[in-house]
């Protein structure tokens, strides 16, 4: 079990929502484990990638190296993406002599969920369940990447439930796409859009108050759609949501 | 966007032939294996299509076929007509074909005076109301009961009925005559056996079989990666691409053919004419990029699989073939800057290549096709991005690679927030209209981190 992780909290959570980036954290520290925070992070380079400009993605993955290939420790993300990002994209874009530090740094790079189930060996939460938090009606969406490019999928789910306070009510086509893309979103807002439209009429199905996932970025893309229709529905990041469920008071 | 009826018709794909298809995949015992044997047999033809080729029309010739190798539509539609003009032919009966729809066959046929019927009940349909294809396997799913009935009644004269089974039988015997009177019989082609010089059929109608039989002419334009070099080989390939498709287990009809009526055969065509198509194939075959976009099966899973297809149907992506697949084969084979927009359309969540029967990778093809539109590296001529917006790219990615730089501009855009209130908020128009746009923290994450305390539970305590 690593006693030490250093957490890339990724370009929208460090700018747009550092709260989730320290629900994390404190996840994870609450799970015993370390947490260090390189203070010259700033983008995986997925953006770029996705987009086309592949050798502007290239600048961001040799920061990325050159900043993660001197420490030792589990690099943890909270997003599917982006670990699917360096997993599976960086050894494309690195510079040649840094294959080497591009395998390394991929077989140290985890999701925060998937960290936590196969690297921490917990699949449950329960011991470290709150005694007062109040019991949510939850429902999860599985994000694209992190489902099918990293294959995380049964994982938080099973975390989740283990949390007594948290009902984990489960989505018709859970599995299916929010419509967030990245750049799609705003190249294509229409389709965008009416995929969020058809994603939120199933979250709306299970009544829950809380819709969850893995990856800020969908849960912008789901909750920004749900704020425009005002709809009392939530979306909060599953950190947040363990975060909340584990509360301060856990046993030791 | 679409109707709500067509978008019903779409959301039911995933409930309908997408589900099945999961159905069967995790009912066969050995789905993955069969589909990585299906990728390598693929793999392996693709890499030595010459020999396969060749083989196959020393064996199509030896049974009394002829064969054709046309480099472009217009090339394998002239043959066609050619052929049809010499053998005196008037009417013909055609299977479906999404090959057909690159070399706007029926256009040509009918421009030449000779009446092309389809025969497939979808195609039949979207022929009479003078359309294309709206999906590979089910051409007229935007179709409704009602309109399918108004069709009718216009084109054919048929009773004002929305009954699926007389509407049917009304089909049925329009094109019984046709098949009657056909002097050719036009068909595509599944799979092309190289080492028995045999094509393979699928279908559900059997209409495919009687294109095959019944005319005195028999001609099977097929795109030149639908080779597969043995009879071993089709049992694969008997099962991967219609469970895959509309989940069933084998597909109602499937038909062989060697060559012409043997004198020893009851039956069957005098002439058989195969015609081999290349129409832009072999500029993906040159690039290994792309290369796997040859193995495609056409059935049409990646569309029932793709919420994008669902959103805006197979009218929308420009060319014949719609879906991701589409979005791969079309800007190939018309020209990567006609079809820029495609690669684009995506969101990337990769449901395409899950659902494919030989793993094609979709996304990361789209993702290529990106990057050559984007910077050019292997088709220079073919990028269309603007100046500002690679600039655009270059000066962000400069700030991000920076961090202390980053940090800079980051306080700054929180502190000019707070007299300009719309710098909180910067996501673009357009997404705005639909979505809340998120906002900028006031203090980024490792910012806090610094100063953090927390609950006191954060740092651990040894």
């Amino acid at each position: 079990m690593p006693d030490k992780v250093s957490l890339f909290a990724t370009c929208v959570l460090n700018n747009f929502y550092p709260e989730v980036a320290i629900s994390a954290a404190r996840v994870l520290s609450r799970l015993g484990v370390e947490v260090t925070v390189q203070a010259s992070q700033t983008c995986c380079g997925q953006p770029f990638f996705n987009s086309g400009h592949w050798s502007d993605s290239s600048k961001l993955v040799n920061k990325f190296v050159s900043d993660y290939s001197s420490c030792d420790t589990d690099i943890v993300l909270p997003s599917g993406s982006c670990t699917s990002m360096i997993r599976n994209h960086y050894s494309a874009l690195c510079n040649q002599n840094d294959f080497g530090n591009v395998e390394d740094i991929s077989t140290r790079t985890f999701e925060f969920t998937e960290c936590i189930t196969h690297k921490l060996g917990i699949f449950d939460l329960s011991p470290f369940k709150s005694e007062t938090a109040e019991r949510i009606n939850v429902t999860y969406h599985e994000s694209c990447h992190l489902n099918r490019e990293l294959g995380i999928s049964k994982e938080p789910i099973s975390l989740l439930k283990s949390l007594e306070n948290i009902n984990l009510i489960y989505m018709a086509q859970s599995e299916v796409c929010c419509g967030f893309g990245g750049t799609f979103s705003t190249k294509y807002p229409e389709i965008s859009t009416a995929m969020a439209e058809e994603k939120i009429a199933n979250v709306k199905q299970t009544g829950a108050e809380v819709v969850t996932a893995s990856d800020m970025s969908c849960l912008m893309h789901m909750g920004g759609f749900m704020i425009k229709k005002n709809l009392d529905i939530k979306s909060l990041h599953i950190a947040q949501l363990m975060d909340l469920a584990m509360g301060t008071d856990h046993k030791k | 966007m679409l109707n709500s009826q067509i978008q019903k018709n779409l959301s039911g794909l995933y409930e309908g032939f997408h589900s099945a298809r999961i159905q069967a995949s995790s009912d066969t015992a050995d789905w993955e294996e069969l589909q990585s044997k299906g990728r390598e047999i693929k793999e392996e033809v693709i890499n030595n299509l010459d020999k396969y080729l060749e083989l196959l029309e020393s064996k199509i010739l030896s049974s009394g076929g002829a064969v054709h190798f046309a480099e472009t539509a217009e090339d394998a539609t002239q043959y066609v007509i050619n052929l049809a003009k010499k053998r005196d032919v008037k009417t013909v009966v055609k299977s479906k074909s999404m090959l057909s729809e690159e070399m706007s066959l029926n256009e040509e046929l009918t421009k030449n005076g000779i009446d092309p019927y389809e025969t497939d009940l979808g195609e039949y349909i979207v022929q009479l109301a003078e359309e294309t294809p709206y999906h590979i396997i089910a051409p007229a799913i935007h179709k409704s009961r009602s309109e399918v009935s108004k069709l009718f009644s216009e084109k054919i004269g048929t009773s004002d009925t929305e009954n699926i089974e007389t509407l049917t039988s009304e089909a049925r015997d329009q094109l019984r005559d046709k098949f009657i009177q056909a002097d050719m019989g036009i068909t595509g082609g599944n799979f092309l056996v190289a080492e028995t010089g045999t094509l393979a059929l699928v279908s559900n109608e059997g209409n495919g079989r009687m294109c095959t039989s019944m005319p005195r002419i028999h001609v099977a334009i097929v795109g030149m990666e639908k080779i597969i070099p043995s009879m071993e080989d089709l049992g694969t390939f008997l099962r991967l691409p219609i469970r895959s498709a509309t989940g069933q287990w084998i597909s109602s009809y499937v038909t062989m053919i060697s060559g012409p009526r043997k004198s020893i055969d009851v039956d069957g065509p005098e002439e058989f004419h195969l015609v081999i198509v290349d129409n832009g194939r072999s500029k993906m075959l040159a690039n290994p990029q792309l290369r796997e976009a040859l193995y495609c099966l056409r059935c049409g899973a990646c569309l029932n699989a793709c919420p994008v297809y669902r959103k805006v149907g197979g009218h929308s992506y420009g060319w014949v073939y719609p879906g991701p697949i589409g979005s791969i084969v079309s800007p190939m084979l018309t020209g990567l800057s006609d079809g820029k927009n495609l690669p684009f359309a995506s969101s990337l969540c990769g449901a395409c290549k899950e659902a494919c029967p030989v793993k094609i990778d979709i996304p990361r093809m789209l993702l290529y096709l990106r990057n050559e539109l984007v910077e050019g590296n292997d088709y220079p001529h073919q990028r269309t991005s603007k100046l500002w917006e690679r600039l655009l790219s270059k000066c962000g990615a400069f700030i991000l690679a920076n961090s202390k730089l980053t940090n800079t501009l980051m306080k700054s855009a929180s502190l000019i927030a707070n007299i300009a209130p719309f710098v909180r908020k910067p996501f673009p128009a357009s997404w705005k209209k639909t979505r809340e746009s998120p906002a900028l923290a006031k203090k980024t994450f490792v910012e806090q981190w610094a100063s953090l305390e927390l609950d006191g539970s954060l740092r651990k305590k040894d």
